[in-house]
């Protein structure tokens, strides 16, 4: 990590970041990749019900990382939900772009399979 | 385009063509290809549906290498238990090639995972349950878990010994007041060596216990062996 510069991975160490991913290898791999850059991982969830009640909860997180398939159903109400609380997040899908509703195009995606690197790169977390 | 008289839009293809014979003549010729335009859309449609598909198990794959890595202690290890996985992942879709992705037959995805560990012998295995068939996005963690039950029945339990038998069994029952059903699947060892629990939880028993997104698992070490109870809702409409 290149951290001085960027004030969005200075505060990574702090920040509270939400995993919705329904894979359990993905869901693993990313919460550990994280914990192990100091961030304080929720989750992983795996279910659209078990993230509404993550971004709920207080304290909520800082930042999402939200998979657009959730075990055959798509993720956009938590997506909407997470607009209205302005808690930001980022899109990671295997699907086509295209899938993405218009009222998404300011949020940042990733296709699959993603790195890390290019994961932390969209990390602008809410203010912590 | 071209409008019939029947009022039918079809896609057509015309080509006018000059003959030059004893006498000069222009000819057009129209053919119907609406049949072929929608054969091409909907080729673009499943080479789409494919390229997502094969995203996500490229990145399902990538994160297998390197949690089964974290969790192996030599490399000599990494490439059976690597394998093993990538095997399971590859019978489950399979079963799901051959319908389409609508889903996979619970009995099919349990003889695909687990035959091969009874050593051959099918007395040494029981499979049994109601015709049912799991959704694309359930019935590929429940292969894996169902190869992890096999993987460590072989290591350490029933297939470990010439005896030990394993015992799969399903119940399917409606939920109330909803289309919903519930899908109830015991694992059970008997035959083979003593059982306990496990001091530290490896990568395979968290994937038993978590794979699933939906299921809750119960693992018991029992005097005769290894239970495992696996139990989840299927939603209406998950299933066709």
């Amino acid at each position: 990590m290149t951290g001085a510069a960027d004030p969005g991975f200075a505060d990574f160490a702090n920040a509270r970041i939400l995993i919705v991913e329904d894979d359990y290898f993905i869901a693993m791999d990313l919460a550990e990749d994280l914990a192990n850059h100091g961030a304080t991982v929720i989750g992983p969830v795996r279910t659209v019900e078990e993230a509404l009640a993550a971004i709920r909860q207080e304290p909520s997180p800082h930042w999402v990382v939200l998979d657009i398939n959730l075990g055959g159903r798509l993720s956009f109400p938590v997506a909407d939900a997470l607009c209205e609380r302005k808690i930001p997040f980022v899109f990671t899908t295997g699907y086509d772009e295209r899938v993405i509703p218009p009222r998404f195009s300011d949020i940042p995606r990733h296709q699959k399979p993603t790195s890390l690197g290019a994961l932390l790169r969209t990390f602008r977390p809410r203010p912590i | 385009m071209h409008r019939t008289r029947d009022g039918r839009l079809l896609t057509v293809e015309t080509r006018i063509e000059l003959t030059s014979g004893s006498r000069r003549l222009v000819l057009e010729s129209t053919r119907d290809i609406s049949e072929r335009r929608k054969w091409e859309e909907r080729q673009t449609l499943l080479l789409n549906e494919l390229s997502h598909r094969v995203r996500n198990t490229l990145a399902v794959v990538q994160s297998m290498a390197r949690q089964t890595l974290r969790s192996t202690p030599g490399a000599a290890e990494f490439v059976p238990r690597f394998e093993g996985r990538l095997n399971a992942l590859a019978t489950s879709h399979k079963l799901l090639v051959g319908t389409d992705w609508a889903g996979a037959d619970l009995a099919g995805l349990a003889h695909g995972q687990v035959d091969a560990h009874a050593g051959g012998d099918l007395n040494r295995l029981s499979i049994r349950g109601a015709p049912v068939i799991l959704p694309p996005d359930l019935a590929t963690p429940f292969g894996l878990v169902l190869h992890e039950l096999s993987t460590n029945a072989a290591k350490y339990g029933a297939f470990s010994t010439p005896e030990g038998r394993v015992e799969l069994s399903w119940e399917l029952e409606p939920v109330e007041g909803s289309g919903a059903r519930r899908l109830k699947a015991v694992w059970r060892e008997s035959g083979g060596p003593e059982v306990s629990e496990p001091a530290a939880t490896g990568l395979g028993t968290q994937l038993i216990d978590h794979a699933i997104p939906t299921a809750a698992v119960e693992r018991r070490y029992e005097t005769e062996g290894f239970v495992c109870v696996i139990d989840l809702v299927l939603e209406e409409g998950d299933t066709p």
